[in-house]
């Protein structure tokens, strides 16, 4: 079955040699079931990879010869929160409001997390600043693996500016009584200062777009999402911070808001379609509570949103553990009542596109990345496990 | 190690040149010192030579039977029946600076260090008692940029005092009550003030030349280092990185260059396994003093790593001529050849043995420590 394919194909990627993705097929990996996350589930399917791009897909290939063959395949997931960084070295604490920072700058890609976080089947990831300053800078897309060199994993620099509401901004700082003693002698120590040193950055923006005397460290990075260039991605748990965010955002008209760990987004849903707001779920917390602002995240949120028409993303917080890494998250939004088509969408083709980068990623289409997982079975299922990842055309994790 | 007779030929007739040439030109001899075996360099022993000084620099090598006759009238003559080397170098030290960072700001590329420099220091005279005559004089690691260094010798004089800058680009830069405290912050702010065309920093890129010390721990600060340096275009030089042989091919092809910690007895297989990965790949490396104690550490450095696998020849230049690479003074510095400084020690045994001692230690040809013959 499979030779048959490579001859069809062999023509059209050779005919046109000036062209760089006329490259060889490579590899060709099939399953019994290909989940696309573009539209399309082959029962029985073959992916055909050349130069690191998935350069065909057919149905067919069940006899698995002169390819890998597995139970099943869906794309590689697109992680959007995975709190892989620094920690405090990774954002800038002298200010409350960095926007200017770029998060790739303090990425270590060997720290061992990225190496677990790939062996999940997470192949792309948003790479942020630790949530420690109201504004904390401008976060990149990277590759989970493959070259130990920034710009060979980079898939799109600053894409998103990332913020954060709630106390965890405020952590740290105290209140000033006579003289400051150091650089947390300052605002805010409350979310509700949180609130106001959001609202006076945007507003010193605006001026600053106005007036180049007004200009500040990093105002542009703010000037881009007031602007639509970019996405702000901020942090709010607690209905009352999921609430904050999407005022602001109307009241000063941003374009595109992603809020991360938005526990609490099922107390608002009418809020949250109103604003055109993307959601990220925190994962499932086994206690009952969210780690940040102790968010009550019900089975259901995601659920209840997709069919609100919210574009939800799921996350694992850098979580690899076969409890609770990102293919579980899935499989947990599929207890709430996702179907697998609307599980596999938020863990792979939405996130890409809330973070600008589903021309590459997201999706098993003809031209994209060849970033995939390869499952012992359903995948999401907890009798399922992933047993393979190609990333970038490469069988990169091979259990 | 090899015997090259052939350069007593050179060293003659390099002799012979001073000996007939005007007396503005070429320094007359003051000194001549022989030994059993002396090092030229790490690949280069020459036996029974001898070495003639005059002016503080070296005015020829040759054997000690062609020279000995032939010396002008008033020649001090030093008879060392063992070995003689060039002084050892250390590509970093903070010896004669009472204060290694100033704590007014994190961007101190303004600041001199010489000025700063005590030529009494102690720490001076054990430098040179243990056989180090020159060394590149760096800040601590409290600042992302500390300041501008200096190179000097260990009987106090300040060869050039403007020679490097230092970087710091790991956490002790980072943990200062003022910005910045991240790597972001830090990076960006070092891209604007090379952007801005002024100050240390954005002439040091301009020029390619200045070395850049920027010291760095883990292997993502080395990455990190190595792209930020490599797109500003700094003649750098990453200081620390132990971890620096598992981007060799890397730092070969941005010709960048390590200044390694000393290596010691308990240095481990990973951090001897890198110091021999660079040598694989050709990255000059030299070992720093800037961020240990111990000062006999830099001659323990030598003998250890030849110890733990690196050629003799490697071993010997990553604390001399190496080192002088490093700080820029390779054409003056590190090689008992003519034309060099006479910055000369006289060992107990063969140099590159841990059980081995200077007993003489000469520092522009004048006899600093030891047996004074």
């Amino acid at each position: 079955m499979l030779l048959p394919i490579l001859l069809a194909l062999t023509p059209v990627l050779t005919t046109d040699s000036a062209a760089p993705e006329a490259a060889p097929v490579k590899l060709l990996f099939s399953a019994d079931a290909v989940y696309t996350a573009a539209g399309d589930f082959l029962e029985g399917g073959t992916i055909a990879v050349a130069g690191g791009k998935i350069a065909a897909v057919v149905p067919g290939g069940e006899s698995g010869e002169g390819g890998l063959h597995v139970a099943a395949i869906t794309p590689g997931f697109v992680e959007l929160s995975p709190r892989i960084h620094a920690g405090d070295l990774s954002v800038e604490e002298s200010n409350e409001v960095s926007p200017g920072e770029r998060a790739v700058d303090s990425i270590d890609l060997f720290d061992k997390r990225w190496q677990r976080l790939l062996q999940s089947g997470v192949t792309t990831a948003l790479v942020g600043p630790a949530n420690e300053d109201c504004i904390g800078g401008l976060a990149s897309v990277i590759k989970t693996g493959g070259e130990m060199r920034l710009d060979a994993r980079l898939v799109k620099d600053e894409s998103v500016l990332m913020g954060t509401f709630g106390t965890q901004a405020s952590r740290g700082n105290h209140a000033v009584y006579g003289r400051p003693t150091d650089f947390f002698s300052r605002r805010p120590t409350t979310r509700m200062a949180t609130e106001w040193v959001q609202r006076k950055a945007l507003y010193d923006t605006l001026a600053a777009m106005g007036d180049e005397s007004r200009q500040f460290a990093g105002w542009d990075a703010l000037a881009s999402v007031l602007e639509g260039k970019r996405p702000y991605m901020v942090q709010a748990s607690a209905t009352q911070d999921i609430r904050t965010a999407i005022y602001l955002k109307e009241e000063f008209g941003l374009p595109a808001l992603i809020i991360d760990a938005a526990a609490e987004a099922w107390k608002e849903p009418d809020l949250v379609v109103r604003s055109g707001a993307a959601i990220v779920l925190p994962p499932f917390p086994s206690q009952g509570r969210t780690a940040i602002d102790n968010g009550f995240l019900a089975w259901n949120t995601g659920k209840q949103l997709v069919d609100l028409g919210v574009p939800v993303a799921l996350s694992s917080h850098g979580a690899a553990g076969a409890a609770d890494n990102l293919g579980m998250q899935a499989g947990y939004a599929m207890r709430g009542g996702m179907t697998l088509d609307e599980a596999l969408l938020a863990v792979t083709l939405t996130p890409a596109r809330l973070a600008g980068v589903a021309d590459r990623v997201g999706s098993i289409e003809v031209g994209k990345d060849a970033d995939l997982v390869l499952w012992s079975g359903t995948p999401f299922a907890a009798t399922s496990r992933v047993i393979g990842v190609v990333l970038d055309g490469e069988l990169v994790i091979n259990e | 190690m090899k015997t090259m007779k052939q350069l007593n030929l050179a060293g003659a007739a390099l002799l012979a040149l001073a000996l007939v040439a005007p007396a503005s030109e070429v320094a007359e001899p003051t000194l001549a010192i022989s030994a059993a075996h002396v090092l030229v360099d790490g690949g280069t022993v020459v036996d029974d030579a001898l070495v003639l000084v005059g002016d503080g620099k070296i005015l020829a090598v040759g054997l000690k039977e062609d020279l000995l006759g032939k010396l002008p009238e008033g020649v001090h003559v030093v008879e060392h029946d063992g070995w003689l080397s060039s002084g050892m170098i250390a590509a970093n030290a903070t010896f004669g600076l009472t204060y290694t960072d100033d704590s007014t700001g994190a961007f101190m590329d303004d600041l001199r260090l010489a000025p700063a420099f005590n030529g009494d220091s102690k720490k001076l005279t054990a430098a040179r008692e243990l056989g180090i005559t020159s060394f590149g004089l760096v800040t601590g690691r409290a600042n992302v940029i500390g300041g501008i260094g200096a190179v000097a010798k260990t009987d106090g004089q300040i060869v050039n005092d403007a020679a490097n800058l230092s970087i710091c680009l790991a956490p002790p830069a980072l943990r200062g009550n003022r910005f910045p405290t991240s790597y972001g912050g830090a990076l960006g702010a070092l891209r604007a003030r090379i952007a801005s065309g002024e100050g240390a920093l954005a002439a040091a890129a301009k020029s390619g030349k200045l070395p850049v010390q920027i010291a760095v721990n883990s292997r993502g600060e080395i990455a990190r280092a190595i792209d930020f340096a490599g797109a500003a275009g700094l003649n750098t030089v990453l200081r620390g990185a132990t971890r620096a042989g598992d981007f060799a091919a890397d730092l070969k092809k941005a010709k960048m260059m390590v200044a390694l910690q000393p290596i010691g007895l308990g240095a481990t297989a990973q951090t001897t396994g890198s110091m021999l990965a660079l040598a694989k790949a050709g990255v000059p490396f030299a070992f720093g003093l800037a961020d240990t104690s111990s000062i006999a550490s830099l001659h323990e450095s030598a003998a250890l790593a030849k110890r733990a696998g690196l050629a003799r020849a490697t071993a010997w230049n990553s604390v001399t001529t190496t080192a002088a690479k490093l700080l820029g003074t390779e054409a003056t510095m590190g090689r008992v050849a003519a034309g060099f400084d006479a910055d000369l020690v006289l060992w107990s045994g063969d140099p590159l043995s841990i059980t081995s001692r200077p007993v003489a230690v000469y520092i522009d040809g004048e006899l600093s420590e030891g047996d004074k013959n």
